[in-house]
């Protein structure tokens, strides 16, 4: 008897044993889980530690995706705002303050960004916020207007500018703004006076306006659409909507994809043996994408200049914040990244001007009252007005150079908007 | 007429992408009953692989090709040997769990490791293109891909069938204690199954990157683009891998091509919704597959 509960006990340790072992990979993926998200958030922290403002800095929160479905332009903003923060604070920050920087991962998640808002806004008591998409700046906007916290955010749609939100600024152009300059711009590339035209989108509410106004322009000018194709966000490739939009033989395709859809979008085009102009938003304009591509009748539109290593640059800022991303080891003309850089220059400027401390409704009223000449950081200047929060009027078109191998303008400063 | 047939030609290397990953999926679960949710992931680190030994590295695509599928191969291996296997036994569902845990992880180190931006990949006969009778028009490399994934998963089917080691990943599978009895290393049987399955993920990854461009959202979007084809033909069925594929991209190809883009979802997956009602295990997929 005694004997066999000895060899129960054993039995028992041994399960005990191998259910411990048997736990230990699980445990392994936690670790590993907990330290890449870790590292995630802490890659931003020489600049970015959480804390609340003191000893007289300036503290701007920003809440993105870093870790989710669209983290490739969540991490290229965030590291755009630290190669400004981070260049600023090496030297000697806004007029002796120096500026922390918190970054917060939203994952794409706006329930999640609502509480990283609620964390910078309420706890750090941050001075502005940047936000990167449109559904999470949607679902924090009470947080931020009850907090009086001035917003600057990449993807601002038009129901927050209109009527205008005295916190919410814009950080690039509306999409749905670019719909006139690219069609005016077609229509100087196409050799027939009605030409057959095909839209080609990705399938996202933000691009729903775009194409709106797009079709209206297209009508208006007594063109003939032809095809109108949406890319699902679940498609791994656009060729199969390619396909459809070449076989109804276009003079022309404007459209609206990002990467990597735009790759695959053109390359099928050009595969079908379309050989029209193919007329993008800035949404699918990075200097890998014209590169790969290198498609001189591939036009995108572009607020900002790329980097040409050896050519002149276009200013004296393009030129600091090249050296600010090389600071941060960080490739210039990765895509979103002088988007990112851009708006915490333009956060920086209005904060200077601001003073210090700066309370939130200060910061707006600054912002909106902000006057910038960016000196070659973007094509044209940036300002804000008390009746328009959108900082970007002028942009230009952009293609493949196959002569130089390096993107060239393709237009002169067009007004976007109209 | 053109339409279709084009639509028919072209969505051919899409369901080559589509069945060279879910044929991942087939292999691990013939050979471990692990339902892999990272099998996308992988797919995205071996084309990461590539990228860093062909474009970084400079070395060139052949040499390349063959050390990133080493380490593909290295990378599943140790998957398995160090998470997986002191895990076998336990409930499918812990393994599910773990494989979805591991996608995150992988996804996370991926982001780490290669950063968020798009990276291209550099293939031959990319930026070939091949008339085809009718006006069809394909790449070189579309061609290539399809020739090649024909030619593979034919490959993994006889292996599985007839070959020795077929047989043991069989039994390694199917009852694991009386594969030992019979002198069957399941260890190294289930270690070399993850290895193979990662090989054919990051082959799928390497076209993905040349035809499309490797970003940190890729992995998921292969991995949920190619699961919905296996269960189509069926869990456990390399052939139903190839056919459910090929219905698939087809369905949506033609969805696209008919109906729009914005159409490409509802209808594939309506197929597959209609196809599970009168076969739930799938076209080709064994019976007594227990369904989660």
């Amino acid at each position: 008897m005694k004997a066999q509960r000895k060899s129960g006990e054993h039995k028992d340790r041994g399960r005990t044993k191998k259910r411990t072992l048997a736990a230990l990979p699980i445990l392994v993926a936690v670790f590993a889980l907990l330290a890449a998200s870790c590292s995630s958030s802490s890659s931003s922290s020489s600049t970015a530690k959480p804390q609340a403002a003191k000893g007289g800095s300036y503290v701007v929160g920003s809440t993105g995706d870093l870790s989710g479905p669209a983290a490739a332009v969540g991490g290229a903003l965030r590291d755009g705002y630290e190669a400004y923060f981070s260049y600023v604070n090496s030297h000697g920050g806004i007029d002796g303050h120096k500026v922390k920087l918190i970054s917060l991962d939203d994952a794409s998640n706006p329930t999640t960004g609502v509480a990283n808002t609620k964390q910078l806004t309420e706890i750090d008591h941050v001075n502005a916020e940047l936000v990167f998409l449109s559904t999470v700046l949607v679902a924090a906007a009470p947080v931020l207007e009850s907090t009086k916290t001035p917003t600057i955010s990449q993807g601002i749609t038009t129901s927050l500018l209109q009527p205008v939100n005295p916190y919410m600024f814009a950080g690039d152009i509306v999409i749905g703004d670019e719909a006139a300059p690219v069609v005016n711009f077609a229509a100087t590339k196409v050799t027939v006076p009605h030409p057959r035209v095909a839209i080609f989108s990705l399938q996202v509410a933000d691009n729903a306006n775009y194409v709106a106004k797009a079709e209206q322009l297209i009508k208006a000018k007594g063109w003939d659409l032809v095809n109108y194709q949406q890319v699902p966000m679940s498609a791994t490739t656009a060729a199969p909507e390619a396909t459809a939009i070449a076989s109804s033989k276009p003079d022309l395709v404007i459209m609206a994809l990002p990467e990597p859809w735009v790759i695959s979008a053109v390359q099928s085009l050009r595969q079908q043996g379309f050989k029209g102009p193919i007329v993008n938003y800035d949404g699918g304009s990075a200097y890998s994408t014209l590169k790969t591509l290198a498609d001189p009748n591939f036009y995108v539109v572009r607020p900002f200049p790329y980097y040409v290593k050896g050519q002149p640059s276009p200013g004296p800022e393009f030129t600091k914040f090249v050296a600010a991303a090389k600071a941060i080891s960080v490739d210039p003309n990765r895509a979103f990244l002088i988007n990112g850089y851009v708006q915490a220059w333009v956060l920086g400027h209005a904060l200077a001007q601001c003073g210090y401390p700066c309370a939130g409704p200060k910061l707006a009223s600054t912002l909106a009252h902000l006057h910038l000449n960016t000196e070659g950081l973007t094509y044209g200047n940036w300002s804000y007005s008390p009746n328009n929060h959108v900082g970007i009027h002028e942009i230009r078109f952009v293609h493949w150079d196959v002569s130089t191998s390096e993107p060239v303008p393709a237009s002169g400063l067009l007004p976007i908007g109209s | 007429m053109h339409l279709a047939l084009q639509t028919l030609v072209g969505q051919l290397p899409t369901a080559a992408l589509y069945a060279l990953v879910g044929v991942g999926f087939v292999i691990v679960y013939r050979g471990t009953q692990v339902l892999n949710f990272a099998q996308g992931l992988l797919a995205l680190i071996g084309g990461y692989f590539f990228y860093s030994i062909a474009i970084s590295e400079g070395i060139p695509f052949w040499p390349a090709l063959v050390l990133s599928l080493i380490a593909s191969a290295l990378l599943g291996a140790l998957i398995y040997v160090l998470m997986l296997r002191p895990l076998m036994g336990q409930s499918a569902l812990l393994l599910v769990m773990l494989t979805i845990a591991l996608n995150i992880v992988l996804g996370a180190v991926a982001l780490m490791l290669w950063g968020g931006a798009t990276h291209f990949v550099k293939a031959p006969g990319a930026k070939v293109d091949l008339h085809l009778p009718g006006q069809i028009r394909i790449t070189a490399l579309d061609v290539a891909v399809v020739v090649l994934v024909a030619i593979l998963l034919t490959a993994f089917a006889i292996m599985l069938r007839w070959s020795s080691f077929g047989s043991r990943m069989r039994a390694a599978a199917e009852n694991p204690l009386l594969a030992t009895y019979r002198g069957i290393n399941v260890g190294t049987v289930s270690t070399a199954t993850w290895a193979i399955a990662t090989v054919g993920a990051s082959m799928a990854g390497i076209i993905y990157g040349a035809t499309n461009g490797l970003a940190p959202s890729a992995g998921n979007a292969l991995g949920f683009a190619a699961f919905p084809a296996v269960v189509l033909g069926g869990l456990d069925s390399v052939g139903g891998a190839l056919i459910g594929a090929g219905i698939l991209a087809e369905v949506q190809g033609f969805a696209v091509s008919y109906l729009g883009g914005k159409y490409a979802d509802v209808v594939g997956y309506g197929v597959l919704l209609l196809v599970l009602i009168v076969y739930p295990t799938g076209l080709f997929g064994s019976k007594e597959i227990a369904r989660l």
